[in-house]
């Protein structure tokens, strides 16, 4: 065993089988412990930290579904009214120990409804500056008498953003964005909106805020660009121009400023995967030509559990499949002029793939800082394929963040985190984290368990669309010496699942996952 | 007495855990230490051992044309679907002008649309059932 150590004894190890590894981290929920948000359903987060008067906080972002009069629920049907808003966040002063409900938004004027996908983000050059975005719906899209059902294209037309000025405990609307370039320029008329999808958000370090989406109607992806968070956002062009691009996109900035964002393009394969997952960088106001990072992704692959819950199967819908961050790289080899060749592992990068069978598993790789030259690490895949298991394995939702380490203090990391479901049928879901990291310069990470048997209680819409969040957030929140704090959030149904209606289901409510490494 | 041996005991257990599960093998190192898994390799990575797929290609976007007429297939959800009249023909996704001037139904790259039964999905961007239902 090559990464053996004196103190990984045999009293230990019949410990850690005995325990089985969920030791080192701790759960505690972010939502669900007040009177006021365990009224209601909160899932699906994006989170980022802050620091204003003195006081460091972490921040996150969800879809706020706490009771509001503007939602009605009956148990095959919801009707959404003007002012519905599922724009909620929640504080920590403690580093991600307690958390305080911060509330949340009405919709801004010209705005009907604010309908979630939460992005957060954290300006680089003044740390009480915090940004929230939601999707949201223009008054032009939104009938007098409200949804009845679901919401699609038909309804939503953009995203909001709010600003915070005091780090997080209060935020008020900065500026809604919205699209309405038809899908053939050419054709003139303006749409009433384009449909916006997902919300990635990322800061320069030089002020910048950067803000995207995935335009559904024209399939692209659209970046937003405010120089310093004070001045408005201004549209950039397009990354992936010439390509049906998809997905929920993801934005990330380099040290030096550059802007990498990633999203998913369909193909030309004829299998049942034709989606490819795509990258390009933004430096000196333009974009570069984008980069195929990996072929044959999945897209929103659905994630069945073959349990049942309250009568009803369990069978999950997904949000994004692919996650990446931009940090520090390897050491360089020294032959530096072969061609194709990797050099560097400043980015590196998890998505979701189906092997064979249907089951989903996690590839790992890197690229260098240019994106010219990327590739996979057999050593960085997570879930059936990589372990040889016959029992059904899946794991997704992937999430990548690097801390980029303290001058004198606690060294880069590269972190992973994913959901993983094992067995034939199961009714809950395990939370696993990793380093995608090196041995003497050969991958290698281990997947350590760090929430385990996690209760699941979706809603019930049909056809494998059942939400419980589709997406979580995952970031380094403290730093003790040589040892890095990171929270991971999840969905929590921990207090029981007591309902499951087409739209709603209790209780869903946010937890943290906390592991020092 | 029996409940604080116990717990005594659990905590023992439990510190015992924490030090053998959280510190020795997956540590960063800020030198080279042979073993121990490192964030950021002191070691240059060996590229021997980067794989990369054989590669397919992406579909080109084209120039969309307008639907014309009132020929277009009528969804169960047709706001997450492409329809479109293309050509005087009922079309399963929508209408692109190729170089050479050539107009024809497509769903994002699949010539022709999507067949019966199934919708053009505009979040998926491939033919799916056409009773799946969005899910927002």
């Amino acid at each position: 065993m090559p990464f053996s150590s004196a103190s990984n004894s045999a009293p230990c190890a019949s410990l850690a089988a005995l325990l089985l590894l969920a030791g080192c981290a701790t759960s505690g929920r972010v939502t669900g412990r007040d009177e006021t948000t365990r009224q209601g359903a909160q899932a699906e987060t994006d989170a980022t930290t802050s620091f204003s008067r003195g006081i460091y906080r972490v921040v996150v972002g969800f879809n706020d579904d706490t009771g509001q009069a503007a939602i009605e629920y009956g148990p095959t049907s919801r009707t959404v009214l003007r002012n519905a808003s599922l724009m909620g966040w929640s504080y920590s002063e403690d580093r991600g120990n307690t958390w305080t409900y911060g509330g949340r938004l009405k919709p801004p004027p010209g705005w009907a409804v604010l309908w979630g996908d939460p992005a957060l983000t954290t300006s680089k050059t003044n740390y009480g500056l915090v940004f929230m975005s939601s999707l949201a719906i223009p008054d032009g899209k939104f009938p007098a008498s409200g949804i009845s059902g679901y919401l699609d294209a038909g309804q939503l037309g953009g995203a909001c953003i709010a600003r915070s000025t005091d780090g997080g405990v209060r935020f008020e609307h900065f500026q809604c964005l919205t699209n309405t370039t038809p899908r053939n320029p050419a054709w003139g008329l303006p749409t009433r909106g384009n449909f916006y999808d997902g919300g990635s958000m990322a800061a320069g370090p030089s002020g910048e805020i950067f803000a995207a989406y995935v335009d559904i109607d024209r399939s692209q992806i659209d970046v937003w660009r405010s120089p310093d968070g004070r001045q408005p956002f201004a549209l950039l062009p397009p990354p992936f121009p010439h390509y049906y691009a998809g997905s929920h996109p993801r934005i990330r900035v380099a040290a030096d400023g550059t802007l990498y964002a990633m999203a998913v393009a369909k193909t030309e394969d004829v299998d049942t995967q034709p989606h490819a997952l795509i990258a390009s960088r933004y430096r000196n106001g333009a974009w570069e030509e984008p980069k195929t990072i990996l072929w044959r992704v999945a897209l929103y692959p659905q994630v069945d559990l073959g349990g049942t819950v309250l009568g009803a199967p369990l069978k999950l819908r997904t949000g994004p499949q692919f996650s990446f961050d931009v940090g520090v790289a390897s050491a360089e080899p020294p032959d530096e002029d072969n061609e194709g060749v990797v050099r560097r592992d400043s980015v590196r990068w998890l998505v979701t793939q189906q092997d064979e069978q249907g089951w989903l598993f996690l590839r790992g790789g890197v690229c260098d800082e240019t994106l010219r030259s990327c590739g996979w690490y057999e050593k960085w895949t997570f879930g059936a394929i990589a372990s040889g298991r016959r029992t059904r394995l899946d794991v997704f939702n992937p999430n990548v963040t690097a801390f980029q380490g303290l001058p004198f203090g606690a060294a880069p990391r590269w972190q992973a985190s994913f959901l993983v479901r094992e067995g034939a049928s199961t009714t809950t879901l395990g939370l696993t984290r990793g380093t995608l990291g090196y041995v003497n310069g050969q991958p290698l990470s281990i997947p350590v368990d760090i929430a385990r048997a996690v209760p699941v209680c979706p809603d019930q819409r049909p056809k494998g669309e059942a939400y419980w969040g589709d997406y979580d957030g995952f970031l380094p929140v403290d730093v003790d010496g040589d040892s890095v704090r990171f929270l991971r959030f999840m969905t929590d149904s921990s207090l029981g699942c007591t309902k499951r209606w087409s739209f709603l289901a209790e209780h869903q409510h946010v937890q943290a996952v906390s592991y020092w490494y | 007495m029996r409940s604080l041996s116990q717990t005594g005991w659990l905590a023992l257990a439990a510190l015992s855990l924490t030090s053998c599960l959280c510190a020795p093998l997956e540590r960063n190192a800020k030198a080279p230490d042979a073993g121990r898994i490192e964030d950021v390799s002191s070691v240059a990575p060996d590229p021997a051992l980067l794989r990369q797929d054989s590669p397919g290609k992406i579909v080109q976007r084209l120039p969309e044309v307008e639907s014309v007429g009132d020929c277009a297939p009528r969804l169960k959800y047709p706001n997450e679907s492409r329809t479109s009249c293309i050509e005087g023909r009922p079309c399963r996704g929508f209408g692109v002008q190729d170089e050479s001037g050539r107009v024809y139904c497509t769903c994002y790259g699949e010539t022709g649309g999507c067949v019966e039964g199934k919708r053009c999905d505009v979040r998926r961007l491939i033919c799916v059932p056409e009773d799946e239902p969005p899910g927002l």
